[in-house]
C-alpha cells in the first residue's frame, strides 16, 4: 500500500523528509493551480518533474516551483516506489534544502504550525554531517549547537539564547526536517534506569541469578502461552 | 452554544462571585473537558482548567461508583494556598470554584451547589 | 521481592486510534472507563476524559493497563500515567495520516521527558487503504522494530503487540521490570513502595 495523505496534514518538507531514503514517484493532485504534478525522486533528490503531464527540464524553473509549493497547504499526495531506471533523470535538486529556504517567520509559523513540536520536547544532535543551511538557520545553529549537544527544549533554548520562542521552535523544526537534530529519547539518555526511577531513597535490588528467570521473561512466557491457546 | 446560553452561564458565575467575594475564579466546562464560560482572575488557561476539571470529575464518578457512593455531586482539591471545588452540574457540565485556603467551606458549598443546579438547568 | 506487586503498561495516542478497544481486548476484568459524551465532532459519541483501566495477569503478576485520553488538552494525564511505566504503547490509526503529526507530538513530548520503553502500534491494518508500519516508522523517525501493525479489535493481535513491547523492554534491560515493581501507585506517582493493607 502506498504512502498517501493531504498537504493540509503534512508540510511538503516533511513528506519529502519521510521519503528521503526511497526511490519512486510522488504524485500530487489538485495542488494550487496545478492539476497534476509528478516528482521523480531518489534519496530526496528531485530527478524529474512533470507539471500537468509536461516534463520540466530547467533546474531554476523546478526550484521556483518547489518554493511555490512550500507554501501551498492543500492537495492530495501519493507516493509509489519505482526502480531508479523507471524514473525521469534530467534534474538534480536537493529538495529538503530548497524547501527549507527562509521565508518570513510569520509565514513559516503559519505554514508549519500544526506540525511543530511541543515547546517542552527536548532535542539533541542527530548527525555530524552538516547539510547546506541558509544564513539565518546556520547562525541559529552555531549558537544552539553547544546547548543541543546535551539535549534542550525550545523554551529553555529561547531563554538561554535570548531569542523569540516562536523563532526557536520553527528553527528546531527545520533543523529536524533537515536531519540535523532529533528528539531526545530519555530512555536512551538514562544510562542506568535503576538510578532514574528509584534514585531516592536507595532501594537494594536483589540480584537475580542466572537460573532464575527475569520478570520480563516470565511475562513474555505467559503472553506467548496465551497467544498459542487463543 | 447559543449566545443566550453563554450569557446565562456567565451570569450564573457572576452571581456566584458576588455571593462569595473571596472566590478567586470560577469556570463551567463540559463533562468532556471544553470550557463553556469562565470568570478566572489569573492568567490560567481556561482550556487546561476545563480539561482537568473533566478528568477529576470523571475519575471521581468512577471512584464513587466503585465505592458505592452513588451519583457524584462534588470533589475537591486542597492546597496550602487555595482550594478548588468541582461540582457536577447535571450530567453535562462541571462547575469549578477556586477559593483561598481559609475560606468558609459551608458557605461555598451552599452557594456553589445552588449555582451548579442553575447551570444544570441552563445546559 | 513481593511477586504480586503490579506493573503498568500505558496505552496512548490520538482520538479514535483504538486505545479503549485495545485495553478491552487485553483486559481480564471489565474495563473501568471514564467516557463522557463528546461535545465536539470527533467521529464518535463518547470520549475518555481521565483513563481506561484494565488488568491482565501474567504468571501471577498483575499488569495494570492504563489508557489515556486522546485530545491534547488532556496532556497532563499522559505524563502522570507514564511515570514509572513498564512500557508505553502509542497507537495511531493507519488510515488516518492526518493524525500522525499529533501522534508524533504526543510521543516526542512523552519520550523526551520520561524514560519509558515504547512501541508504536499502527491500527486498522485490516482496512484496504492504510499506511504500512514501515512507512509510518519513517515519518516518526523510528527504527522499524519499534513499529508494529495492529488490529486492536483482535485480542491475538493486541497480545502480539504486547509481546513485541516486552521484547523491546527486555532488549533494553533484562531487569527493567524488577527495578520498577512496586514503585508506582494508582495514578502513577513514583513512590517508595505500595503498602498492602
Amino acid at each position: 500500500m502506498a504512502v498517501f495523505g493531504n498537504l493540509t496534514e503534512f508540510p511538503l518538507v516533511e513528506v519529502i523528509g519521510m521519503l528521503e531514503r526511497r526511490c519512486g514517484i510522488l504524485r500530487f493532485s489538485n495542488l494550487g493551480s496545478y492539476r497534476s504534478l509528478e516528482f521523480h525522486m531518489n534519496n530526496a533528490q528531485l530527478q524529474g518533474l512533470l507539471v500537468n503531464g509536461n516534463v520540466i527540464r530547467d533546474g531554476m524553473q523546478a526550484k521556483n516551483l518547489l518554493l511555490e509549493l512550500a507554501n501551498i497547504r492543500d492537495g492530495q499526495f501519493e507516493f509509489q516506489r519505482a526502480p531508479v531506471n523507471a524514473l525521469i533523470n534530467d534534474l538534480a535538486i536537493g529538495m529538503t534544502q530548497t524547501l527549507l529556504q527562509r521565508a518570513t517567520l510569520d509565514d513559516e509559523w503559519h505554514n508549519f504550525r500544526e506540525s511543530l513540536p511541543d515547546p517542552e520536547t527536548r532535542f539533541t544532535l542527530a548527525t555530524q554531517e552538516l547539510v547546506w543551511l541558509d544564513d539565518d538557520l546556520q547562525s541559529f545553529w552555531f549558537q544552539a549547537e553547544p546547548l543541543l549537544e546535551y539535549g534542550i527544549n525550545c523554551n529553555d533554548l529561547a531563554q538561554r539564547l535570548q531569542l523569540e520562542p516562536r523563532m526557536v521552535l520553527v528553527s528546531l523544526y527545520k533543523l529536524r526536517a533537515a536531519g540535523i537534530i532529533r528528539p531526545v529519547r530519555r530512555m536512551q539518555e538514562v544510562s542506568n534506569p535503576r538510578l532514574d526511577i528509584a534514585a531516592k531513597p536507595a532501594i537494594v535490588q536483589p540480584v537475580p541469578t542466572q537460573h532464575k528467570p527475569t520478570l520480563v521473561s516470565r511475562l513474555l512466557g505467559a503472553l506467548r502461552l496465551i497467544g498459542k491457546t487463543s | 452554544m447559543s449566545v443566550g446560553k453563554q450569557e446565562a452561564l456567565q451570569n450564573a458565575l457572576k452571581s456566584l462571585r458576588i455571593a462569595i467575594p473571596e472566590v478567586r475564579g470560577a469556570l463551567v466546562a463540559s463533562t468532556d473537558g471544553l470550557p463553556m464560560a469562565q470568570n478566572l482572575s489569573g492568567n490560567e488557561d481556561p482550556n487546561r482548567v476545563a480539561a482537568m476539571a473533566a478528568t477529576a470529575l470523571g475519575l471521581g464518578k468512577r471512584i464513587s461508583d466503585t465505592l458505592n457512593g452513588g451519583t457524584l455531586t462534588e470533589t475537591s482539591v486542597s492546597g496550602t494556598e487555595g482550594q478548588i471545588f468541582l461540582y457536577a452540574a447535571g450530567n453535562k457540565g462541571v462547575l469549578v470554584v477556586v477559593t483561598p485556603a481559609n475560606v468558609n467551606i459551608g458557605l461555598v458549598h451552599l452557594e456553589a451547589r445552588d449555582a451548579a443546579r442553575s447551570i444544570a438547568n441552563i445546559l | 521481592m513481593n511477586e504480586s506487586k503490579p506493573l503498568k503498561v500505558v496505552i496512548s495516542g490520538p482520538v479514535g486510534a483504538g486505545k479503549t478497544t485495545f485495553v478491552q481486548s487485553l483486559s481480564e476484568i471489565p474495563v473501568v472507563n471514564t467516557d463522557e459524551t463528546a461535545s465536539e465532532d470527533i467521529g464518535k459519541a463518547t470520549t475518555t476524559v481521565a483513563l481506561d483501566f484494565g488488568m491482565l495477569t501474567l504468571d501471577g503478576i498483575p499488569i495494570h493497563l492504563f489508557g489515556t485520553p486522546g485530545q491534547d488538552r488532556f496532556d497532563f494525564m499522559w505524563e502522570i500515567l507514564c511515570e514509572g511505566a513498564l512500557g508505553l504503547m502509542l497507537l495511531v490509526a493507519g488510515d488516518r495520516p492526518q493524525d500522525f503529526p499529533h501522534a508524533r507530538r504526543i510521543l516526542e513530548f512523552i519520550t523526551s521527558r520520561i524514560a519509558v520503553p515504547f512501541l508504536l502500534g499502527v491500527t486498522r491494518q485490516d482496512l484496504p487503504r492504510v499506511w504500512e508500519p514501515e512507512d509510518v516508522a519513517e515519518y516518526f523517525d523510528l527504527a522499524p522494530e519499534q513499529v508494529i501493525g495492529i488490529n486492536a479489535t483482535s485480542s491475538t493481535s493486541s497480545l502480539l503487540a504486547t509481546v513485541r513491547l516486552l521484547e523491546l523492554v527486555e532488549a533494553y534491560d533484562p531487569f527493567y521490570a524488577e527495578n520498577l515493581q512496586g514503585h508506582y501507585d494508582f495514578g502513577g506517582t513514583v513512590i517508595k513502595s505500595v503498602k498492602k493493607t
